[in-house]
């Protein structure tokens, strides 16, 4: 007579646990491991100032909490974009300066990082939950995170993706202030109402960040594009040769906001009509970083 | 992740085990998930796995790094959470004369997701006994090194852990 309970016997079947637990699992191996942190990768952005955190700096895990922006002659930044989007400065490092009434918060400074090497144009903050957890899904996740550490606005870690794409994680010691309004494309004349993640292989991207932010993805208008959901500013990925961040800045009247980017020295693209706005792409500061301006419905 | 760069006092071994844990990893939480049945505990469980790994590795233990180690690694720490399971809800031990020990025969065929279900109903000690026996398909011998109990002690349990069985499957067939 065979055992009845032989039938419990049948084979196993592999089963992936959620991206974000297997990619925290794997930092905590990495870290048992003994592997060091790269020592390449510790970008130094324009430090968030605020002790406040506000609705400025994101509501949720994977909205991003403060944007760097590494620039020359930060001073002569502060002037340009001041004077085309209306942004003032508190006093910051290297003659650059926090705009204070921009959403998300944004930084100007002269893109020193702490190795001494520059680094120009965007770096992001991402907000985070719990840095600690964070970290090691970005070690996991074949990405570099330095030890968090203690800043006068909450926790801090300085990373860069799977693909070496520089980021800082931030876990905010407070929960925003309220603002019931929708800030997902901004609201004022010079907020961000898109960003754009340029990745070399779109692919990686989609994974690392699933796993480290718990983004999800939607098709985005082009094959090599995608559409991230849920995360405020609006933003999008897509697959280029240049990777980085590119900025679209919200602006009133674009006609009158194109002509001041000439008179500044930068230079913009044609205004185009789009399903959502007017946009002109390709515009370029005086000190040749690179945006985009966006005049959406009010 | 480029591994190449490693200083030396990383151990040899370091990189195989993440190349095993990237490979590995879906077979031990699917192991660990269809034994406890419960997300969180799998999660839990495959964490202490592979740390245990990491451990190993470490110390400078040379270990042929393959899935079936890993499954060896957290059969221990299954048998761990069971024990600890055990001794959360011990409430009685009963001392018994043997008498009990003997089995009658029970010839009827299991519809197979019930006989599932009720495993899992089970208390942590006869649902540790018959995952060995049965699931894994360990010997008595192997379920009992596993269990860290003697050879008669591991009988006496799957002769009560089976019985037990018996009235849980035929409980819930009358209960439908």
């Amino acid at each position: 007579m065979t055992d009845p309970l032989e039938i419990l016997h049948s084979p196993d079947r592999p089963i992936d646990p959620s991206p974000g637990f297997a990619a925290e699992l794997r930092g905590r191996l990495v870290d048992a491991l003994e592997t060091p942190p790269d020592p390449q990768i510790t970008p130094k952005g324009a430090a968030m100032r605020t002790t406040a955190v506000q609705f400025r700096n994101g509501h949720r895990q994977g909205d991003i909490s403060y944007i760097s922006l590494g620039i020359p002659d930060p001073a002569r930044g502060a002037a340009f974009y001041g004077a085309l989007l209306g942004w003032s400065f508190a006093p910051g490092d290297a003659g650059g300066g926090q705009a204070d009434e921009v959403t998300p918060q944004i930084g100007i400074f002269d893109g020193t990082r702490a190795d001494g090497s520059v680094t120009l144009g965007v770096v992001l903050g991402y907000r985070v939950d719990d840095v600690d957890a964070a970290t090691l899904r970005v070690r996991g996740a074949g990405g570099t995170a330095t030890d968090p550490q203690d800043r006068p606005y909450g926790i801090e870690s300085a990373c860069a993706d799977n693909q070496g794409l520089p980021f800082y994680l931030h876990q905010l010691l407070d929960a925003p202030t309220d603002d019931d309004g929708d800030l997902s494309n901004g609201r004022r004349h010079g907020d961000i109402s898109y960003m754009s993640l340029g990745v070399p292989v779109l692919a990686l991207a989609e994974a690392f960040y699933g796993a480290v932010l718990g983004w999800s993805f939607t098709p985005g208008s082009s094959p090599q594009g995608r559409q991230i959901e849920g995360v405020t500013p609006m933003s999008g990925l897509f697959q280029t040769d240049t990777p980085g961040v590119l900025l679209a800045y919200r602006v009133d009247d674009i006609h009158t906001a194109v002509a001041r980017v000439g008179e500044l020295g930068g230079t913009a693209g044609p205004v185009e009509e789009r399903p959502y706005g007017l946009a002109a792409d390709n515009c370029v500061d005086d000190q040749g970083t690179a945006f985009q301006l966006l005049q959406l419905p009010v | 992740m480029d591994m190449s760069g490693l200083p030396a006092v990383v151990p040899s071994q370091g990189p195989e085990l993440l190349a095993l844990y990237d490979r590995g990893l879906p077979e031990v939480y699917g192991y660990l998930l269809r034994r406890c049945s419960d997300p969180p505990t799998a999660e839990d469980l495959t964490s202490e796995t592979f740390l245990a790994a990491a451990a190993v590795v470490r110390n400078g233990v040379q270990t042929e790094m393959t899935i079936p180690w890993l499954i060896g690694v957290a059969r221990h720490k299954l048998v761990d959470h069971w024990r600890r399971q055990e001794r959360q809800q011990r409430t009685l031990v009963l001392i018994t004369d043997g008498s009990e020990l003997v089995e009658d025969p029970w010839e009827v065929e299991l519809d197979a997701i019930r006989a599932q279900t009720v495993l899992e109903e089970l208390g942590p000690h006869h649902q540790a006994a018959l995952t060995l026996r049965y699931l894994d398909g360990l010997s008595v011998p192997e379920t009992a090194a596993a269990l860290q109990r003697t050879l008669h002690a591991t009988e006496a349990l799957l002769v009560r852990a089976r019985r037990a069985y018996r009235h849980a499957y035929e409980r819930s067939e009358s209960d439908d």
